[in-house]
């Protein structure tokens, strides 16, 4: 009978992963589950070899920078994956009944933004609301999240795209215009105002969507990781 | 040195090749079925396969699934339809590669004995 790697040595050689670099939990998990079958291949051999220096053999085996290439390649990958997903959730997320919420909405903004002067508090304070509120219950929202997977980092949830997208958002249709609408280059018109607040809120609703599906993947790799490791 | 210096710029399309034979594999899987069947001649660094296999992933050649294997949590890879299409372009464009490659060496073809 070859010697098998046991659950504590499965737990070290992911403990070992996640100290050299390897955050992702897919990934540690891949990597763990390469460096257990190449130990116990090496235990086919020499089955008196001590589990550490095992490791350290197959480790050696990744190249002189380690898991470097590795998680490189994956984070890459990952940064990619965000703007494919966004894209793929931009294209389902339109249902009928989404639809006629947002052109029902639409239409209602549009029809207040064209009684209402938009220097009118009501307007400005909307779009300040809007504009700084969404991406802070977001960032509250993603926080929330990374408590409950405890620092273990996935998919989009590690993206900085997510951020840079927040803030280019933030830029160009900004707040900062509407704001000081009157001091720049007159009122914006009312389906301006009405398009900047439509797809700003189809933005933030897609990075809902995609934040719930990333926190419901992470906790499904996290009950499969734990079914092993209390087996 | 011998083979293994050309397999860099075959790595995808081996990758490939070795899951559609086999259905469903996992990375240390694949770094033995190549030393296998090419008798060590060929063989996949760690460093490099695993970069490899997102790559396929990410360009939708490849999917994924979890399965808990001996007490492990194991990821498979297996073809998705697209990278089906992707291996029949490839062996095109390997097998003209390798013609011209004979006439450029003056190689005689042979056929090794397993």
């Amino acid at each position: 009978m070859n010697r098998k790697i046991s659950q504590t040595e499965y737990k070290n050689l992911m403990t070992f992963c996640k100290k050299k670099g390897v955050d992702f939990l897919d990934l540690r998990l891949e990597v763990s589950d390469h460096l257990a079958n190449a130990v116990e291949s090496l235990w086919e051999e020499d089955e008196k070899l001590d589990f550490e220096s095992a490791l350290l053999q197959e480790y050696k085996k990744f190249g002189i920078f380690g898991f470097t290439d590795v998680v490189a390649e994956y984070s890459n990958r990952m940064m990619n994956k965000y703007g494919m997903l966004f894209l793929r959730e931009l294209k389902t997320m339109f249902s009928l009944k989404i639809c006629i919420a947002f052109i029902m909405g639409g239409l209602v903004l549009w029809q207040l933004v064209s009684t209402v002067p938009q220097s009118h508090i009501f307007i400005q304070y909307g779009a300040w609301a809007f504009i700084a509120g969404a991406p802070l219950w977001l960032t509250m929202r993603y926080l929330k999240i990374k408590r409950v997977i405890k620092g273990d980092q996935l998919l989009l949830l590690n993206s900085p795209y997510q951020y840079s997208l927040w803030f280019n958002y933030f830029f160009i249709y900004g707040g900062y215009r509407i704001f000081e609408v009157e001091k720049m280059s007159g009122n914006w018109s009312a389906e301006i105002v009405t398009g900047v607040f439509l797809i700003t809120a189809i933005f933030y609703l897609i990075s809902f969507r995609l934040q719930m599906k990333t926190k419901q993947e992470v906790l499904l790799i996290k009950e499969k990781v734990n079914q092993v490791l209390m087996a | 040195m011998g083979a293994n210096k050309y397999i860099k710029g075959f790595l995808e399309d081996i990758v490939l090749q070795l899951i559609q034979e086999n259905g469903k594999m996992y990375g240390y899987e694949l770094t033995q079925k190549v030393k296998e069947i090419t008798s060590g001649e060929l063989s996949f660094t760690e460093g490099a396969l695993y970069p490899v296999l997102h790559r396929l992933e990410g360009k939708g050649l490849l999917e994924v699934s979890f399965e808990n294997v001996e007490g492990r949590t194991r990821k498979y890879y297996s073809l998705t339809p697209k990278g089906g299409k992707n291996i029949i372009d490839a062996q095109e464009g390997l097998s003209q590669f390798l013609n011209g490659l004979q006439r450029v060496f003056k190689l005689k073809p042979t056929i090794h004995e397993s």
